[in-house]
Order: C-alpha cells, then structure tokens, then sequence
C-alpha cells in the first residue's frame, strides 16, 4: 500500500501477564472499508482501544495519516480524526439524543464550528441516522437499535477520516442488518474510511474490500474477502467455529 | 417573561425585606441568612457532584478555608475588600492544586479522599496554633453585620444559581455530565477531562469560598469543629439529593425543604434532633435518588415554567 | 531518642493498631464486597461499645464475656442493616448509589449517635471499665498485659477471618464478589446474600472492636463518624481487597499516632488523615492495592 491512513507497526498489548496483541502490524487504506475478523479473544476490541489510545500499545506505533499517534490521549487522537463505536452500546445514558451527538460537534473536532454550522451538522447527522424524530429523548429511552444508531451519530459527529465500527451489525435482524450495511457504506461514500470488526461473515465479506484476520493476538492474514477465506490457516483458526467457517466457505 | 417572573418576584421580595420595621425582622435575616448559606453550599456543591458526578464529600473544606483565610488576613491588617478576594483566589488555587492528584482517585475513593481532606484540615487548623488561633478559635473585631450580610448571602444565591443555570447549558457544562455519564468515552469524544475537571471544582469552589470569608466576618468567631465539621460536610450532599441532584433547581429546593424541616424539628421537639434529622436523610437516600424535582408533578410544573431540562 | 523510649511507643503503636487493624479489616471487607462507604460503622462500633458496659455495669459480668455476648449480635444487626437500606440502592447509577448509600449510611450514624447519646443522658460522658490487671514489666519496657490480652483475641479474630475467607464457601464466594461481581454473578453466586454476610461479619469486627475499646480506653456517643474516617483511611491506605495492605495500615496508622503523638499530642491525631492523602496522591490505588 502506498500512503495507508493508518498504520500499525508490531502492535503489542499485555494486560497483567496475558498477551492479547502480539506484534500485529497492519495498513488501512485510504478511503476504504477494511474488515477485521477473528474468533472471540482473538484482540479485535484490543486493537481498537490500542489505536483511540483507550489502551495505548505496551510496545509498537501507530501512523495516522503519516503521523505517530502513539501514546497520545484518546481525546487528542479524536480530534485527530479518528472515533469509534463500542461493542457494547456506551451513549451517555442520561443525555439527550441532541447532547450525545453535540459532544461529538463541540469537542471532538479540531476546529470550532460556529453555532449556525453546529446546528446544521447537528440536524444533518440526525437526519443522516433517522434520530430526528427522537431528539429530545434521553439515550436511556431509546430501544438497542437506535442506540447503536446514536453511537454512530455521535461518532460521525467528529468529523473523522477514520471511524472503527466494533461489531455494529451483531444482535441486529436480518432486515436490520441490511440496513445497517447500507449505512455503512454512505458513511464510506462520505469519503470516511471505515474499518470495522465483525462476527457476521456475509457482512464483513459483502463490505470489505480487504480483511484482517485476527487469532490470539495475532495478525494470521489479510488481503481480499476471497483470498483470505481460501488461506488455510485462517480455516483452521475457525475450525470447531461451525458457524463460521461455514460463512467463510460461502 | 414568563420563565422568569417565578425567580425575579421572590428575589425582589427578599431584598425589600430588611427594609421591614418589626422586632422579629433581625431574627428573620439571621434564619435567612443561614438558609442562603445552605443553598449556595448544596448548589455549588451540585456542580461536581451532581453534574459531573463526582461526590465531593470535601465541599465544605473550600468553605473552611475562605472562613479562616479571611480571618487571617483581615487580622494582619488587610482591608476587608482586599481580603475576601485574596481569600477567594487562595481557595481557588488551593482547589486548582487538589484537582491534579484527588481526580485521578474515581468513585469512592474519590469521595473518601475528599472527605479525609475535610478532617484533615479540622487538624491541621488545630495544630497550626500561631497561624489559626487553633482550638480555640479565631476572633475578629465585633459587630453586628446581619444587614449587609443578609444582602450579601441574598446576592450569591443569585449569582450561584445563574451560574448553575449558565453551566449546565454551557459546552462546559455538558463535558461535565459527559464525564458523569461515562468518563471513559467522553474522553474518547475529545473531552479533555482533566481539564475540565479541574476547571469544574475551581469553579464549584469560588462560592463556598466567598461565603466562607463572609461568614467570618459576619459571626465574628470561627473555630476548626465549626467550618470543617464531618456533619456539616455533608449537608449539602442530602440537600442537593433531597432536591434533585443533577438538576439546576434541585440543590436550591432540597437546600429549602431540609432546611426548613430541621427548623421544624429544633422548634417542635426537646430532644433528638440528630436523631430525626438522620432519619429525614436515610429516608431520601433510600426513597429519592432523583429527588423531588424529578417527580412526576414537579417535573410537569418545571415543564409548564419552561425550566425543564433536556439532560434530566 | 532514649532506646526503652522507642521500645514502648513500638510496642504502645502496635498494640492500638491491632484493634484499628480489626476495625478497618471489617469495614473494608463491608466496601470490598458492596463498593459502600459504611459511614455507619464506626457507629456500631461505638453502640457495641455502649451495650458492653451497660451489660458489664448492670450484669456485673466478666467485660470479656460481655463483648462476647454482644458482638455476636452485631452480626445480625450487620445483616438487616444490608436487607433493609443498602440492597434496595443496589440498582441505581453508580454515582447515584454512591450518593444514595452515603446519606442512608450518614442518617443511620445520625441516629444511633443522637439516640445513644439520649439514652447515656447526655452524651457527654464517657463509658468506660474498669478492670486491674498488673502490668508486666521487662527492664525498662512495660507490657500493658491487658492490652496484650486484646492484642491476643484481635490477632484470633483477624486470624479467623482469613481462614473462614480461604476455606469456606461462603468465604471464596465473598472474595469473588470482591473481585468481580459480574463474573461472581454469572457463577451463581447470591450477591445479594454475601453482600448481607460481608455486613454482617463486618459489622460484627466493629463491635468486637468497640467492646475492646470500651475495656481498655473508653467510648463517647461522638467518635463514631470520626472513627469511621480513620478506619477508611486506613482500608484506603491498604488497597481495596488486601486484608493484608489493611492490617498493615491499621498497625502503621497505631505506631504513627504513637510515635507522632509523643512529640506532640495533637499532630498524633492528623496522622491517619494526613498519610491518607499522601498516599492517595502517590498510589491512587492503596499500597498494596493492585
Ligand atoms: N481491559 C482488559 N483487561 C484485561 N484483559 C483484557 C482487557 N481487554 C481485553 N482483555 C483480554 O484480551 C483478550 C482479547 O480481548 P478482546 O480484544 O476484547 O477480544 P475480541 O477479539 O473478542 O474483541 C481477551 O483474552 C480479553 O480477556
Ligand atoms: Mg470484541
């Protein structure tokens, strides 16, 4: 790859004694969607937190857009341009919809918006994830679907080039999961690049244009959705995962 | 208009009243006056612990520390005016420096960091004889203040709510119930939560501190079990829960009920106080972890005033 | 300094921070298991304290029979006090839960201070008893064998406690709970049940404490809350979850205020409130917390 966005360099995490990323180096392309895959405890939701700084890397860099963000806290490295979604929905609970997503506008952004363009990204983003009718709710009214609608919301509201999307598709219906896969492609169409963890092989498949296999904590493959189903070690990384091995075989 | 009126008439009210000529009207002040005290002990109170979410079980250590910085100074020849701004910005810098180490400590230990914090002032102040008079106290020249403190105190409960108001709709306020809500992702959404918990407690602590320098020169007398007392550092902790913790009418309210119910008990009954005030205490801290404003009727009125708030 | 001297502040500091030790070791495993600030253990400490000299006074029995007859009551004051006001918060937000259990546990101290001091007429006076027993001496040193004799027991309890936590079930399920609820949850334990025992247990820690205090110094309706603070100094000092960190507090919170209180009486007291923040401002999480 010749100018990745980002770039992680023999990404090592430990947490007391137990190594959940060991040396995984990886590229993200500009402008892409890159899938990450692996079975549970493979160090998916680890590597995000290594590169928002949540839990920076014990040893190993991060490059975001040519620059080392190693090591940099997790809200300087959001007004970087980089913001997430959790694997369990986090949204201020106690918020409005309006201020979940106006935290996004009012700090996580590099540059200040004045208050007239705050209002128009506020509605836009709404509009953009079907909350306006819901604005003035409080997160803890809304139901799981518009919660993890609103973790998007908040995360396009930083204005980020890169947003890491941890199992956003999971729990949701069949219909729903076509619709979310739709988001995240407008989301991608904005010019956003999208990397995204996923259990849902049809999902991470029909989005990717490139994927990350992960196994206990290490990097086993990456390359293009039907390459990597082919490689042998990610095949038997799955083995016993019935499920899954039988979505990378579709 | 409208939004205001329930807030201008009581106020102008209240200011009108010393103008009163009856041989009650220094008594009535003087219970006002310490009323007004509990309200801008629990609002301010309310701004880091209610809105940011940190209970600060040290509020009352700002109040302390305005109460005697004044004395000291003013007793060293300082002008008085000079005095309580010098008082204010030394607990502002006090809180300044406690913020660093005391929120790196969350939750409990947070609370009981601060808490430790009010004994340990109460001795050190004992023990700093010289400086502080220590058990015995610190006096300053008599005189019968209750007028103009009674104005003063009306005019920080004024300013202390509008703050309260101002913040909790302010990009400030909102990275505060960001960090109550969940420091960890606020952080991740550009909050700098240092910062911002800094500034929150430098500037929950102006408040106490002003009625702190006020007080001494009001009451003529401070002593360490009075200003940084275990009991009273936590008054404003059940009046600010009483009322509705969070919200920016909440500490103002609950400051009113409980104050007005401990009135009731000291005048009503001979003996037990403690007890029935305790009592008052467990039953909020049990029945009304939103508080009155949070119930249904009152949380319509507030929505007919057009006071509710969004983040409630 | 004179050696002798120092020998006896030691000896003095180590023997009033085994009953602090024992104190603290219950409040912390109350705030282990429940995450609550108990403002209301120094309280039944204090109230334990109270029933023991009126059991002694009135009874005329042995003060140690009578904390052992008391104590043990305070397991199941310890237990309802947990049904009653501190699982029904269990729900709330955290800082909410916070704020809720420090006011329910505040109006208990409130009320069990008030009504103690009611019922001891006044309050203001001291309990305490009187028992002779000689005092051992080695050289120069003085052995208070009475307080020896607590020493003793103290060390027993705390002794007991570890074993009861190391080999019981119910003793692994509260150490479980300490160190992961969810996990303790989804292995089928009762939080709600340890959470009462943990009071309990705790709460009867403090009341042995208390009659301890009551047979070798003394006890006022008014020490509770200050007290309470110092045991959570000293829990805080030692890190959540180490009974050892805690007993290692309580002993250096007695030999400090023995020590410093030798110089100077009134720095003896700040001791415990003074290494309190210094040492949350160097290790937020205790000393030997992890
Ligand atoms: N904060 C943490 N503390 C301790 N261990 C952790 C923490 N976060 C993750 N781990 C461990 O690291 C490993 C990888 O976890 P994770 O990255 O969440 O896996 P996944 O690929 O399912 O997202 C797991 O064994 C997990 O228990
Ligand atoms: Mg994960």
């Amino acid at each position: 790859m010749s100018d990745p966005l980002l770039q992680g360099r023999a990404l090592v995490r430990d947490f007391a004694g137990l190594r959940a990323l060991n040396a995984v180096s990886f590229e993200v392309a500009r402008g892409s969607i890159t899938g990450i895959i692996g079975p549970n405890g493979a160090g998916k939701t680890t590597l995000f937190n290594a590169i928002t700084g949540d839990y920076p890397p014990t040893a190993g860099r991060v490059i975001f857009d040519r620059r080392d963000i190693t090591g940099l806290a997790p809200n300087r490295i959001c007004r970087l341009g980089i913001s997430r979604t959790y694997q369990s929905v986090r949204p201020f609970l106690g918020l409005s919809v309006m201020n979940n997503v106006r935290i996004g506008l009012l700090y996580g952004r590099r540059e200040a918006l004045t208050r007239g363009e705050q209002e128009r990204e506020m509605f836009a983003i709404l509009d953009f994830m079907q909350l306006r009718a819901i604005a003035d709710k409080r997160a803890e009214e809304l139901i799981p679907l518009e919660r993890k609608r609103l973790e998007l919301a908040r995360a396009l509201a930083t204005g980020p080039r890169l947003v890491l999307l941890d199992e956003v598709i999971a729990g949701l219906t069949p219909t729903e999961i076509l619709s979310m896969m739709e988001t995240i492609r407008a989301i991608n169409a904005r010019g956003i690049t999208v990397l995204l963890i996923e259990h849902v092989m049809k999902a991470v498949m029909g989005l990717s244009s490139e994927v990350i296999v992960l196994h206990h904590g290490e990097k086993i493959a990456q390359g293009d959705p039907a390459q990597v189903s082919q490689d042998p070690a990610v095949i038997s990384a799955y083995l016993g995962q019935a499920d899954l091995s039988a979505g990378l075989r579709r | 208009m409208k939004r205001t009126l329930p807030f201008v008439v009581p106020t102008a009210l209240l200011l009108a009243l010393p103008l009163l000529r009856i041989d009650a009207r220094d008594y009535v002040l003087q219970v006002l006056t310490l009323l007004f005290l509990n309200i801008v002990l629990a609002q301010s109170y309310d701004m880091v612990g209610g809105t940011m979410g940190y209970i600060n079980l040290g509020h009352i250590a700002f109040f302390g520390l305005g109460a005697y910085a004044l004395g000291i100074l003013y007793n060293a020849g300082v002008p008085f005016v000079p005095a309580v701004a010098l008082a204010v910005l030394a607990v502002m810098a006090f809180a300044a420096l406690i913020s660093y180490p005391f929120f790196r400590l969350r939750g409990a230990y947070f609370a009981l960091a601060a808490f430790g914090l009010v004994k340990l002032m109460e001795y050190v102040t004992i023990n700093l004889n010289w400086l502080t008079g220590g058990s015995n106290g610190l006096k300053i020249d008599p005189a019968n203040r209750t007028v103009p403190m009674y104005l003063v105190s009306l005019a920080v409960v004024v300013i202390v709510l509008l703050a309260s108001w101002v913040i909790s709709r302010s990009r400030l306020g909102l990275a505060m119930k960001s960090i109550r809500e969940d420091e960890e992702v606020a952080r991740d959404f550009g909050v700098p939560t240092r910062l911002v918990k800094t500034q929150a407690l430098v500037v929950s602590s102006i408040f106490p501190a002003v009625m702190g320098a006020f007080y001494t020169w009001y009451i003529n007398f401070i002593d360490p079990g009075q200003v940084f007392g275990l009991k009273i550092a936590l008054t404003p902790v059940a009046m600010a829960m009483l009322g509705g913790s969070g919200l920016v009418i909440g500490p103002v309210v609950g400051a009113i009920v409980l104050y007005m119910a401990e009135e009731v008990i000291w005048t009503q009954f001979d003996e037990l106080h403690g007890a029935m005030l305790g009592g008052v205490i467990v039953v909020v801290g049990l029945f009304m972890p939103g508080g009155l404003m949070r119930l249904r009727p009152l949380d319509a009125l507030l929505g007919r005033l057009g006071w509710r708030e969004d983040d409630r | 300094m004179d050696l002798a001297i120092l020998v006896q502040l030691l000896i003095n500091g180590i023997l009033l921070g085994g009953v602090y030790a024992m104190a603290a070791v219950g409040l912390s495993l109350i705030f282990g298991v429940s995450g609550v600030l108990n403002l209301a253990h120094g309280e039944f400490l204090m109230l334990s304290g109270f029933f023991v000299y009126v059991v002694y006074d009135r009874l005329g029995l042995n003060p140690f029979l009578a904390v052992a007859l008391v104590a043990p009551c305070f397991f199941v004051v310890g237990y309802l006090f947990e049904m009653g006001l501190i699982r029904p918060l269990a729900l709330r937000k955290e800082h909410v839960r916070l704020a809720s259990a420090t006011l329910v546990t505040l109006g208990v101290a409130l009320i069990v201070e008030d009504a103690t001091s009611f019922a001891s007429l006044g309050g203001s006076f001291e309990k305490s008893v009187d028992i002779f027993v000689p005092t051992l001496v080695l050289g120069t040193v003085f052995l208070p064998s009475l307080k020896l004799v607590i020493f003793a027991v103290v060390l027993a309890l705390i002794a007991a406690l570890f074993l009861f936590l190391k080999y019981t079930y119910i003793g692994l399920a509260v150490q479980a709970v300490t160190q992961n609820r969810r996990g303790a949850v989804l292995n089928g334990v009762n939080t709600f049940r340890i959470n009462a025992i943990a009071f309990g247990i705790g709460t009867f820690m403090a009341a042995a404490a208390g009659g301890f205090e009551v047979i070798h110094s003394a006890v006022a309706p008014d020490i509770g809350l200050p007290l309470t603070l110092k045991y959570l100094s000293i829990i805080v000092m030692g890190g959540l979850g180490s009974f050892a960190g805690v007993a290692l507090g309580g002993v250096i919170i007695g030999l400090g205020e023995a020590l410093v209180g030798f110089y100077n009486p009134a720095w003896g007291q700040t001791v415990a409130y003074l290494l309190l923040v210094a040492i949350l401002l160097v290790r937020p999480k205790g000393l030997l917390g992890k």
